[in-house]
């Protein structure tokens, strides 16, 4: 999975903010906010990547385990979908 | 402040000032003919020291107007953002809905470079009485949003006062209660309305001004004044009254949601933000949930 371009992550007191950009903003339901792991895994994005591939980074980065980084990358990559922030 | 000069006989110049933002206009027509004075007369003039300056020439056509390039952006039915080459083109279609207009109809393109500075602005005349320029409009608040977000600065949806050289701002969508808020403000001694519904902030280190622009509701009240802004307040109607002081990261969201932001240009959107995550790291922002009622005056003091 990649992420869609027409998006601009940005951390703005704190918070992580993923905001829409040009035609965008009338598909997206506003300004998204991101936790910490979820705004890593955007980064990542920028690039082609698998379930693997993210759940390795992000078990080496945050105090998870595989197994549970597994499963909640899967849920975050299925509402990335439904949400149309994806290729 | 009114300052005009006769460049050539077809060619006025005429300064407008808006947040300290110095405009350079320079048309055929006088600020009279235009009829840009109505809204614009309290911003004719040069700021003392210029947060950015543009240069801006204002031309008629009679030619039927259309947006030049690819469409990037599509805010509603009021104006559309399209990008050709290295231009910016902005396709205005109504403003005040003069006689004769349709109102899907385009009335302005608006021709920007990368940096916002030098612009021009094509307008088409309607009639000879109802027509007013869209610079007083949706136009300039567009140029201005830019300058804005180059200089440090945001516009924001709110209502702004100087309240004894305090500036006080309150954030809301329409309807939250921004206007009745300012009304029970001016009856206080030694406030000053700046603006019922557009507020320019711009932030320099820990420190920030709230000013005045000329578009909102009630362009009596559209001031070109500034103040040193104190507090942020974001309105929400309740049964009770109560005031608290959000973290910068819960002010964040809803004052992002509350900001013009220039969703065209990811460079531009990048520099607002940025200039937004200053503001609430430097400035308070506090969540005011409140009953219409003048004694929300004294609550909003007991902070500040």
């Amino acid at each position: 999975m990649i992420r869609k371009e027409s998006f601009l992550l940005q951390t703005v007191g704190g918070e992580h903010l993923l905001v829409p950009l040009g035609s965008q903003v009338m598909d997206t339901n506003g300004i998204i906010t991101l936790n910490e792991t979820a705004a890593f895994i955007w980064d990542l994005l920028e690039e082609e990547r698998t379930i693997e591939e993210l759940t390795t980074a992000v078990a080496g980065r945050f105090e998870v385990s595989r197994g549970q980084a597994e499963s909640d990358i899967t849920l975050f990559a299925e509402k990335l979908d439904q949400n149309g922030l994806l290729q | 402040m009114k300052e005009k000069n006769v460049m050539s006989p077809n060619n006025n110049l005429t300064h407008l000032s808006i947040a300290d933002i110095q405009i350079d206009l320079r048309s055929p027509l006088t600020v009279r003919e235009m009829h840009i004075d109505e809204l614009l007369e309290p911003f004719f003039g040069q700021p003392e020291r210029p947060a950015g300056r543009i240069q801006l020439q204002w031309e008629e056509s009679a030619d039927i107007l259309r947006g030049e390039g690819e469409m990037v952006y599509d805010p509603g039915i009021i104006w559309r953002m399209f990008r050709d080459g290295e231009t910016w083109c902005a396709e205005i279609s109504y403003g005040d809905q003069p006689a004769g207009a349709g109102n899907e109809e385009v009335r302005c393109l608006l021709r920007a470079n990368n940096a916002w500075d030098t612009l021009t602005m094509t307008e088409k005349r309607y009639g000879t009485g109802g027509w007013h320029s869209l610079l007083a409009l949706g136009a300039g608040e567009l140029i201005i949003r830019s300058a804005m977000a180059l200089s440090g600065g945001i516009v924001l949806h709110a209502a702004g006062i100087d309240d004894n050289g305090r500036g006080i701002v309150f954030s809301g969508h329409s309807g939250a209660g921004k206007s009745t808020q300012l009304d029970f403000w001016l009856d206080e001694d030694g406030v000053i309305p700046m603006t019922d519904d557009r507020v320019a902030i711009r932030v320099s280190g820990d420190y920030a001004v709230c000013y005045g622009t000329p578009w909102g509701g009630m362009p009596d009240i559209a001031s070109n004044h500034a103040a040193p802004l104190k507090a942020l307040l974001l309105l929400e109607q309740a049964s009770e009254n109560g005031i608290s002081l959000l973290s910068p990261n819960n002010a964040a969201t809803m004052l992002a949601c509350r900001a013009f932001l220039p969703y065209w240009d990811r460079a531009l959107l990048q520099r607002a933000i940025s200039n937004l995550d200053r503001l609430v790291k430097s400035i308070p922002v506090y969540l005011l949930r409140c009953r219409p009622e003048p004694s929300v005056v004294e609550l909003v003091r007991s902070v500040l």
